[in-house]
């Protein structure tokens, strides 16, 4: 999936907005559905939607499962590509439509 | 009595809390477990790891169950959000979509009129079908003649009866059948296909 066919939406819109705050931070899914009240059924099909088309990576967490008491947690962080593109598509969808109509 | 009906509410709800208290983490493993059926199976490593150590992290009984509950729904977003399979995996996917289907219905009977290499594998509360080798019709019919399925893949000879009320007598039903003539019989005796 090439970005540019990647489907700007609500949810997917919060989700980036979220990496923009914190550029350098890598957060785990249920820190993004904390952040964002994003459901589960939506974020995790947008952060592979985002993934694939190269705005966010995704690396598993450096702890040791057994030492943790948990499975390893995915960490997103989003990339120079999705931080660029994001800041446009979050432009391009707050921006004021259309010229300004100057009254008399 | 009003003061009494509220009390006996209270202590009931206090109980149905503490019994989800206790049984949450069970719960949401369960649900992990089967929107992890819905994935395609290269991914299902990936997102047990993150799924269970996610739901960990969301706090709240209720919360994390509604979390837990959710990754169905997220499963079949991932599934379509991924690049097109390879061939082999599409045919996984095939058997995916069957189980899926058969894990919905009460009964289920799969007629094959071909030769088809096939291998089963019993689910929790259904049947998967891993169909191996190709050319081959199918038809999968529900319960009330319905047609759920239709399609043509390469296979091989069988019917395939999936017995949900009795998984084991279901299980033994699904010999393979090795003529043409004999699967034709027994299409044509049994009552659910059309």
């Amino acid at each position: 999936m090439d970005s540019d066919e990647l489907r700007i939406t609500g949810p997917l819109l919060k989700i980036v907005h979220q990496f923009l705050e914190n550029p350098e931070e890598q957060m785990s899914g249920a820190d993004l559905a904390q952040r964002t009240n994003v459901a589960s059924g939506t974020l995790y099909p947008i952060l592979r939607r985002l993934e694939v088309a190269g705005w966010l990576t995704s690396v598993w967490e450096d702890v040791d499962p057994k030492v943790v008491g948990r499975p390893r947690r995915r960490l997103y962080k989003i990339t120079a590509l999705g931080a660029r593109k994001a800041r446009i598509a979050i432009m391009d969808t707050f921006a004021p439509k259309g010229v300004p109509a100057w009254g008399l | 009595m009003g003061a009494l009906k509220v009390f006996a509410v209270a202590v009931l709800a206090a109980l149905l809390v503490e019994v989800l208290k206790g049984s949450c983490p069970k719960l949401a493993l369960l649900l992990i477990r089967g929107a992890l059926r819905i994935l395609r199976e290269d991914q299902r490593e990936r997102y047990r790891d993150e799924w269970i150590s996610d739901t960990s992290e969301i706090p709240g009984t209720i919360t994390k169950i509604w979390f837990a509950a959710g990754f169905f729904q997220a499963a079949f977003g991932i599934n379509s959000a991924l690049p097109s399979p390879t061939p082999s995996q599409e045919k996984h996917t095939f058997a995916e979509r069957l189980t899926l289907l058969t894990l919905r219905q009460a009964r289920v009977t799969l007629a094959v009129t071909m030769d088809v290499a096939y291998k089963l594998a019993l689910l929790i509360d259904g049947l998967s079908i891993f169909l191996t080798s190709c050319r081959c019709e199918y038809k999968l019919w529900r319960r009330d003649g319905y047609p759920v399925l239709d399609s043509a893949i390469q296979g091989s000879v069988a019917v395939i009866k999936n017995l949900q009320e009795d998984r084991r007598r279901g299980y033994r039903a699904l010999a393979p059948l090795r003529t043409r003539r004999r699967a034709q019989r027994l299409v044509a005796r049994d009552p659910l296909v059309p």
